[in-house]
């Protein structure tokens, strides 16, 4: 009897003998990990949306002995369910494109191709990492960090390095948040007094629905034509854009920027965070990840501010090269630091439209970017 | 499955990852006049 009684007791106290013991110290670590993402979430408003069920997921999945994450486990079927089949980021895609107003970029149309020189940083990073010695498609999940856009690293990661996952999602959401951070300093490295200084007037004038309506229809065509693989990334952002420009279907827009987006950024975060396990995320591959990918959003801005100047000396010095750091694809942003570096030398000038458009050039270009990367990676038959 | 050396893999995504970004952003800004040409807003008609 007593010996049933101490067996019963000994249960109990499996877990805690676990997390103390030498192998349950990588997941100690992350348990550490996962009061940070909170600390940074809720102290701090850092992409609380995402880092918090991430923070939450890698609570669950490293507390001792823990099943969610094996077979049957909750988040195992939540993984199963929307992220090895891809659908989470896709679904989150439709959101994105029914919140974004492409207004901005007609206005200026040529300012959008400062979205196109904002994703050259994939490309150095990819050959970054292949130097570190991670294979082809790895590198390619890593460089995509680059595009500075969650769903579309998540989209490549999940069906190309699924290993390399949680590391690369922290990374990419990590590093968005960071972009004020980031940006300023390489502005005011790379640019002079002068070009920070130079005002740019306000762009008026509207743009006509039946353009609107036609402009997500055209893109996805264009790049549907060049980049077939690209389609599920391209055809749900078009999806929401699409809907939203049209107002007839009001009801589906809203579902989709509110609860269908809601739902599932809840969703992925919490299957983010059941992948950062300890004996699985603490390894040198992540911090050279989380270093890779700090790296990618500098040669974006680097690239960026590089086709500014290009501009500012082709229109005369009309064009603040500042605004080539907007062209990433973190909305918006990247467009605020543009206007708020702008004004720090001079209050007077408002950068924030022309920023606008090319943070919002940076939008679509991640997912053009990234529709190319996927239909160059069939034509070298890397991927069916 | 097509093998290829790291820095072929590199160079040939570098090329025309980046180039088909910048060569498809380009078609698509040319199409954006294009429209705004072809459908004025209702201030400017």
């Amino acid at each position: 009897m007593l010996q049933h009684i101490l067996s019963g007791l000994g249960g109990l106290l499996n877990g805690s003998q676990y997390l103390f013991s030498m192998n349950g110290l990588p997941n100690l670590v992350m348990l550490v990990v996962a009061g940070v993402l909170f600390w940074l979430a809720i102290k701090h408003d850092v992409e609380p949306l995402l880092l918090l069920p991430i923070g939450f997921g890698c609570l669950l999945v490293n507390l001792p002995l823990s099943e969610v994450m094996m077979k049957d486990g909750v988040l195992r079927i939540f993984y199963d369910a929307g992220v090895t089949t891809e659908i989470y980021p896709l679904l989150i895609f439709v959101g994105i494109g029914a919140m974004t107003d492409f207004r901005p970029l007609f206005k200026n149309p040529s300012i959008f191709l400062l979205g196109a020189a904002g994703q050259f940083g994939i490309f150095i990073t990819l050959a970054l990492a292949l130097w570190l010695g991670f294979t082809q498609l790895e590198s390619v999940c890593i460089g995509i960090i680059g595009a500075c856009d969650g769903p579309t690293t998540i989209f490549f990661t999940s069906q190309y390095a699924p290993h390399l996952l949680g590391a690369v999602s922290v990374a990419a959401y990590s590093y968005m948040s960071l972009v004020p951070v980031i940006q300023p300093p390489i502005i005011r490295a790379m640019l002079t007094k002068k070009e920070r200084g130079i005002r740019m007037t306000t762009i008026k004038g509207s743009v006509s629905q039946i353009t609107l309506i036609l402009f997500p229809i055209i893109v996805l065509v264009i790049t549907g034509l060049i980049a077939p693989k690209g389609l599920p990334l391209m055809g749900m952002v078009c999806l929401g854009n699409f809907m939203r420009e049209s107002k007839v279907v009001e009801r589906l827009t809203h579902a989709s920027e509110n609860e269908i987006a809601n739902v599932v950024t809840l969703l992925l975060g919490l299957c983010i965070g059941a992948t950062m396990e300890g004996h699985i995320f603490l390894k040198t591959t992540t911090l050279l990840i989380l270093a890779l990918g700090f790296l990618a959003i500098v040669f974006d801005t680097v690239f960026g501010l590089l086709l500014g100047k290009f501009y500012c000396l082709v229109s005369g010095g009309k064009i603040n090269p500042i605004i080539g750091a907007a062209g990433l694809s973190a909305y918006p942003m990247c467009a605020r630091v543009a206007q708020t570096v702008g004004q720090k030398y001079d209050k007077k000038n408002f950068l924030l439209m022309p920023a606008m458009c090319a943070n919002t050039g940076g939008q679509i270009g991640s997912v053009i970017a990234a529709s190319i990367v996927l239909g160059v990676m069939q034509g070298l038959g890397m991927v069916p | 499955m097509q093998s290829m050396d790291n820095v072929s893999f590199a160079v040939t995504m570098a090329i025309t990852g980046a180039g088909g970004t910048f060569l498809v952003m380009w078609a698509t800004s040319i199409i954006v006049r294009f429209l705004m040409k072809i459908f004025p807003a209702e201030e400017q008609q």
